[in-house]
């Protein structure tokens, strides 16, 4: 026996600072599941079924009902930024012409595009169209268009004016809402054939459900202590951004937010020691993300709230479903003005019992950082909380610095701390 | 520089001392608003007295500026963006109201809201944010566009107190149309290269345009054509070389004064601040019928001119509209090279050059992409990289 080893003997294993979700395994299920039958199904003649790319808030719903096969480039982003292989990725795109200025999620897709063997997964499937929608920021315009370029293939954008005030204009709302019937006629034009009203209503119905569930999921965690922490959250949202209107997506979630539930039930926190709560504003720092919640997770810090997940909350309420599709898709938390954010965050403060807010100043994401400056005051002036701002990157791990963020964090936290007491 | 230039240049710093002065007056507010791009229908503004003012480089008063933008919005926000927030912070442009283009770009989305929270804008301010369609080639983004401009239109009113009436607004598209007209004479004049006008000249002249009341932009646009008669002809010269400079936001013609071999053979543009906003018309000569005869028929020609016929910015989702644009400009003038100016952190034009530098390549046609800010303050870099651009193309150039 070794000294090294004698020593280890007497050493307390280290204990975890965060309980692991048990049903965090179906997600992972669900989205091989999902990215298998994007690589195969297309593959088989018999089946026909065609690949979409579209953008995180683009209308996924007629895609769905058509049997076109969804991909989301900017969740297979984030993948490569949590496998910490996103950089690589983004020096692709750098070396063939694309600015390093411009989206890390854009660089590193765009870098997957030119070089799919080096990928995970070997990139994405080739789409046959894709859909672009710029109620999460403008970006994607471009990068939709740099892609349909580089493939050849159609692109359809769905254009959604911002909400500025309280409601949104009749002619926005029209405007939006024509659309619809545009894009119906596009994806129709895109299989050859009709999209069944049937399939339409039946995966509307589970669009709802699943996002119901979701948002059933996301407000459990105003029990304290919160069930999830934000990685859980990060981590269990891919199916309600790229599988909504799928039956497993509504089997998955009914799953998690059981857990959820027996969590509150029997006052089991996502991490061993709660003692501060948090929100988190923006995009997650995805090759970051254990890093930086379970470090917080030992000092008992959790986040019971962000903003980023609430973002698929939206309802489809009763009515024509276009009408309610066009609403729905047109209030995302992106597409809303500074004063809509503030009220926003002011009342997850309120009602998750938060102590103070982070915001990631996100050097990727000008549509979610611009302003931010801006609101922070703003909001602890109307909450009395106290905020903080972190600059990082979503998945550029160039444009961030660990012991800047510490530094600050530490900081933060000794001043809430020191408000409590 | 003729002595007819160099007294409508004089003009133009004149008029923009007497702004500065005009500015200060609480009542004169009402005739003025602030405009972020060249995407906004000018013409209803003119039509109720309330003068555009698009925001540019050459409105700052220099060295001033509120160093706290830097609290308010991150470096890596458009630069562009920065500079006219530092200023509406400071309150140096001296302006009240605004018409805030929320939707054109995301540094400018949310940007009334970030100088409002900032107290960049006073209570006294009055605001409207105009919500561009991104879209340019449906006849939905002209319904749109319509209905917002008639929005537009009904702030305006209330404004200037001023209530719009046809004539009005005929006369104000007539204006602005006969604006266009003679920028793109005066462009030709860039092209004949008589020694009349340099690009510069030309470009400065322009953005004057963009904020003089347009009734002396006409008459000071009509002094320069007439002196400029009895040179050559336009095209007299269109075998020779030159290049095309190209780009969204850009407006600082003082890159052309620092740079004196580049001023010297730029044959014409493709910026959103100069050509590609005078290359178009608004098409009233429709019906006399009398159903047609109507202010809302003609916000509708207005809406149909500035969605399908103005060359879409690379904001807009009508790459293939700017692509041609381009072309057609290389092949108007013969040019074999293409000089892309962007602004630092100018996300669109950014992604979009790529695609329009991968086109031209494969059309053999040589383009340099020069990334730089509002103030130049990388000059010694661009010029260095200019010049070696010139040298390395000299055959072509």
């Amino acid at each position: 026996m070794t000294a090294s080893e004698r020593g280890n003997i007497n050493a307390s294993p280290k204990k975890r600072s965060y309980k692991k979700l048990k049903s965090s395994k179906y997600i992972k299920k669900s989205t091989v599941k999902y990215y298998r039958n994007s690589k195969i199904l297309p593959k088989i003649p018999f089946f026909g079924k065609k690949v979409a790319w579209l953008t995180s808030g683009a209308p996924v719903e007629p895609v769905i009902a058509a049997g076109i096969i969804p991909l989301y480039p900017e969740n297979y982003a984030a993948i490569l930024g949590a496998a910490k292989t996103s950089v690589s990725a983004c020096q692709v795109a750098e070396n063939a012409g694309y600015s390093s200025d411009l989206c890390s999620y854009a660089r590193c897709h765009l870098g997957t595009v030119l070089d799919p063997e080096n990928s995970i997964m070997g990139g994405l499937t080739r789409p046959d169209f894709i859909v672009s929608c710029n109620n999460i920021c403008g970006t994607v315009v471009k990068w939709w268009q740099a892609i349909s370029e580089y493939y050849n293939v159609p692109m359809y954008h769905f254009d959604t004016p911002p909400i500025t005030g309280d409601n949104q204009e009749k002619h926005v709302f029209e405007y939006v809402r024509e659309q619809f019937d545009d894009y119906i006629a596009f994806l129709e034009t895109q299989i050859g054939k009709k999209i069944s009203q049937n399939r339409m209503n039946k995966t509307l119905e589970l669009s709802s459900k699943a996002t119901q569930l979701w948002q059933d999921i996301l407000e459990s965690c105003k029990a304290i202590p919160s069930p999830l922490n934000c990685a859980d959250r990060f981590l269990a949202m891919p199916p309600i951004v790229s599988q909504r209107g799928l039956k497993t997506t509504v089997n998955v979630y009914k799953k998690i937010l059981a857990e959820v539930r027996s969590r509150v039930a029997s006052g089991t926190g996502a991490i061993y020691s709660e003692n501060t709560r948090l929100l988190w504003d923006n995009i997650a720092i995805w090759f970051y993300l254990y890093s930086l919640f379970n470090k917080l997770a030992e000092k008992g810090v959790v986040f019971p709230v962000d903003t980023y997940t609430h973002a698929w909350s939206g309802k489809i309420l009763g009515g024509d479903p276009y009408d309610a599709l066009s609403r729905m898709y047109s209030h995302v938390y992106l597409n809303q003005d500074l004063s809509y954010r503030i009220n926003l965050i002011s009342r997850f403060i309120k009602d998750y019992s938060i102590d103070g807010f982070l915001l990631h100043s996100n050097r990727s994401c000008k549509r979610y950082s611009m302003g931010m400056l801006a609101y922070k005051k703003a909001i602890s002036e109307k909450t009395g909380k106290p905020g903080l701002i972190i600059d990082g990157d979503m998945v550029d791990s160039r444009n961030f610095s660990e012991e800047q963020t510490w530094t600050r964090i530490e900081g933060f936290l000794e001043l809430i701390s020191s408000r409590k007491t | 520089m003729s002595e007819t230039i160099n007294n409508v240049l004089s003009q133009i710093d004149r008029y923009k001392d007497d702004l500065i002065a005009d500015l200060d007056s609480a009542d004169s507010q009402k005739h003025y608003v602030g405009l972020f791009n060249t995407d906004i229908p000018v013409e209803i503004a003119s039509a109720v007295d309330v003068h555009p003012i698009k925001l540019q480089t050459s409105l700052i008063p220099e060295g001033k500026g509120n160093s706290a933008v830097d609290t308010v919005v991150q470096p890596f926000n458009c630069s562009w963006s920065r500079l006219i927030l530092k200023n509406i912070l400071a309150g140096s442009l001296g302006i009240e109201n605004y018409i805030f283009s929320e939707n054109y770009c995301d540094s400018l989305q949310n940007l009334h809201d970030v100088c409002k929270l900032s107290k960049g804008l006073s209570d006294k301010s009055n605001s409207f944010r105009f919500l561009h369609p991104v879209k340019r080639d449906k006849s939905m983004a002209v319904k749109y566009y319509f209905h917002e401009s008639v929005r537009l239109k009904n702030w305006l009113e209330e404004l200037s107190g001023k209530k719009i009436t046809e004539q009005g607004l005929r006369e104000a598209i007539e204006l602005h149309n006969e604006r266009r007209r003679l920028l793109r004479e005066l462009s030709w004049e860039v092209v004949s290269r008589n020694n009349y006008l340099s690009f510069s000249e030309f470009f400065r002249i322009k953005l004057g345009t963009d904020f003089l009341p347009i009734n002396q932009s006409v008459n000071l646009l009509q002094s320069v054509v007439h002196a400029s008669k009895g040179n050559t002809n336009p095209f007299s010269d269109s075998s020779s070389r030159g290049v095309i400079i190209s780009g969204g936001m850009f407006d600082n013609p003082l890159l052309f004064d620092k740079i004196p071999d580049l001023n010297s053979i730029i044959k014409t543009d493709d910026l959103s601040s100069c050509s590609r906003s005078f290359n178009f018309d608004i098409n009233i000569r429709y019906s006399v019928d009398s159903h047609h005869r109507s202010t809302d028929a003609l916000i509708m020609q207005i809406a149909r001119s500035y969605i399908l016929d103005k060359v879409p910015d690379s904001v807009h989702f009508d790459f293939d509209r700017r692509k041609n644009y381009l072309f057609d400009q290389i092949r108007k003038f013969h040019v074999l090279a293409v000089i892309f100016i962007v602004y630092s952190f100018c996300d669109p034009e950014t992604f979009e050059i790529k695609s329009l530098t991968s086109f031209l390549n494969k059309k053999g046609i040589k383009s340099i992409v020069i990334d730089t800010d509002p103030e130049l303050s990388n000059i010694g870099q661009i010029t260095t990289r200019i010049e070696a651009f010139l040298e390395a193309n000299e055959g072509i150039v």
